[in-house]
């Protein structure tokens, strides 16, 4: 409990820093946004209304604290080019977003798992190696250039799957599904390698303790020995590299989204960026990195929680 | 300096490492002289000969405008390896400098430089790059940018915790027992024990720039047409997919076997090195 309050303040400090940027967005923009709205051709008038209308004639931490005073009450702003709020426009996108890069979870997990535990079982195997040498490249591959190579594979050459677009998977599960293949598995691929890498070496290093010998003595079948054993120590460390990995793939799912059309929050903030919208990049980036430092929080609560012997000043007991 | 490093990390004896360094120095060379080597200018248009496939005169085939695709990702190739090695030297440098001021003056300094660094790590690379270019404006040097801010903090925090280390070994103390000024000290006798793990990060920055850049010119706000960037190309290939499946596959490749020749080198870098560590412990 200690440690959840503790670690809880620690992300405050983080939280107040990652704001200050995002904060500072509609200043320091390159181009001033209310000449952006209003045109060269403005009046001085018009324009000090207009300064006076977002709030841009205090002193800068009044505004700060309006801002933030404003999003403790669920308040981001008004976007300035459609008549929606900001909090309005995320709410549409953000399950479009978290949809996408929750089945890439399940599909990298799907991967991951039976193929780290085959190659630590069959470790030296020319398996072992194909799987070794896959995760390299599945590293390296930049999500763009996969996504792009799937679409030409499985949309233009062989017709098998819709090349984008998105339908709710409420309103259509089998349309969603059709939909979410290409642009999830493009997604999952990362960090289907960096946990197959890990289940790889976490299974073997399990495989190799007493209590898997005295299994196996015990005259259990290997598959039980592998599956019940062994795979649940090997396998709930796992869970923190998904956390570990989850900023990465929320910045790849700007890309996916633009590649697959998927009208996720990556597509919502580049039309901000591309228009000027400042409000709304302002709301999407503090979303993203709001959910950047939760997965972070609750990646260490977990491993706290998995390894009891993790405290809070980095000390073993 | 560098080279003795990598000597004494017995990377040149990692034949994967090995032979990744000589295919990346020889394709490296190849790039930075694409202005020579490339058939054609980047830009040179050949009209009639829109989106040809691959054939003798255009190896990789030409674009919707008729340009070479050869020559272009050449030319792709060096803007992203320039943007790469300019984001690795900056991260290099401000890292590791950071990161030994944090380690030797502790306290406040270090309590500071923590908090900052934490905050950065918050941001994914791609987003940071995304605020870059807010801040900035669209522009090429925006990648090079984020993905030095985004490495700063990992590098260092490597050159911390290793000036930490070092510090409290016995050679450090000699030097301070004989007298030696602090910068002498961290210069002569910290930093090259440290450097070696540093090298490793440094090497990733690369890669991370590398990718950073492409995906921001692909999203349109990284480079801007006419230059030849490889994300650009692919931006630009996606409407033809079905007639010049070409145009999306080479620039493609392009970047992703430079990448993989980064991290394979790194791997070996990072385990010669755990061999060096584990031959001295043991």
């Amino acid at each position: 409990m200690r440690y959840l309050v503790g670690r809880l303040l620690q992300i405050l400090p983080v939280m107040f820093m990652a704001s200050i940027p995002v904060f500072l967005i509609i200043h320091l923009a390159e181009g001033d946004p209310v000449l952006m709205l209003l045109g060269v051709e403005a009046t001085t008038e018009s324009i000090e209304a207009m300064r006076h209308r977002l709030g841009l004639d205090q002193p800068l931490w009044q505004q700060y604290v309006n801002w933030i005073v404003g999003i403790l009450n669920g308040n981001v702003g008004r976007s300035v080019m459609s008549s929606f709020t900001v909090h309005d426009l995320l709410a549409q996108r953000i399950p479009a977003t978290f949809a996408l890069a929750g089945v890439a979870i399940l599909f990298a997990m799907i991967m991951a798992f039976p193929l780290g535990i085959v190659a630590a079982i069959r470790r030296g195997s020319v398996f072992d190696h194909i799987v070794t040498a896959g995760t390299s490249v599945a590293i390296a591959i930049p999500h763009f250039w996969l996504g792009i190579i799937f679409v030409l594979l499985f949309a233009v050459e062989l017709n098998w799957l819709p090349a984008g677009g998105y339908v709710s998977p409420i309103d259509s599960p089998a349309k969603f599904a059709q939909l979410v293949f290409l642009p999830a598995l493009t997604l999952s691929l990362y960090i289907a390698a960096a946990l197959t890498r890990f289940v790889r070496t976490s299974m073997s290093e399990v495989l190799q303790l007493d209590y898997i010998r005295t299994a196996h003595s015990k005259g259990l079948s290997p598959a039980t020995v592998i599956l019940v054993h062994a795979a649940r120590n090997a396998l709930i460390p796992a869970v923190t590299v998904v956390g570990v990995q989850f900023g990465r793939l929320l910045a790849g799912t700007i890309i996916v989204e633009a590649i697959f059309a998927w009208p996720g929050l990556g597509q919502l903030m580049l039309s901000a960026i591309n228009n000027r919208d400042f409000p709304v990049v302002q709301g999407a980036f503090l979303v993203f990195v709001v959910m950047v430092i939760v997965s972070n929080l609750v990646t260490d609560l977990l491993y706290s929680l998995i390894d009891p012997r993790i405290s809070l000043d980095g000390s073993q007991n | 300096m560098i080279l003795v490093e990598l000597r004494s990390l017995r990377f040149f004896r990692h034949a994967v490492g090995m032979t990744s360094f000589v295919i990346f120095v020889v394709l490296g060379m190849l790039v930075l002289f694409a202005p020579i080597v490339s058939p054609y200018a980047p830009e040179a248009q050949f009209r009639g000969e829109e989106l040809l496939p691959p054939r003798p005169g255009f190896w990789f085939g030409t674009d919707d405008l008729g340009r070479d695709i050869l020559s272009r990702c050449l030319h792709g190739a060096q803007l992203s390896l320039v943007t790469g090695f300019l984001a690795a030297a900056m991260a290099g440098v401000a890292g590791t400098v950071l990161g030994t001021v944090a380690g030797f003056c502790r306290g406040a300094v270090d309590a500071v430089l923590g908090r900052i660094f934490d905050t950065i790590l918050a941001f994914p690379g791609l987003l940071l790059g995304l605020a870059v270019a807010v801040f900035l404006g669209k522009g090429l040097y925006n990648a090079a940018i984020a993905a030095a801010v985004i490495n700063l903090p990992l590098i260092a925090r490597l050159a911390r915790a290793g000036v930490l280390g070092e510090q409290e070994k016995e050679y450090a103390q000699a030097a301070r027992a004989i007298g030696a000024g602090p910068s002498r000290i961290v210069m002569r006798h910290l930093l090259p024990n440290i450097l070696p793990i540093i090298l490793v990060q440094v090497t990733l920055t690369v890669a991370d720039a590398m990718i950073i850049e492409a995906g921001l010119s692909f999203l349109g706000l990284g480079a801007q047409p006419p230059q030849p960037s490889l994300g650009i190309m692919l931006r630009d290939s996606r409407n033809f997919l079905s007639s010049a499946q070409w145009y999306a596959i080479f620039p493609g490749i392009f970047l992703t076997v430079f990448l993989m020749l980064i991290s394979f080198m790194s791997d070996a870098l990072s385990e010669s090195h755990q061999v060096r560590a584990r031959r001295k412990v043991g």
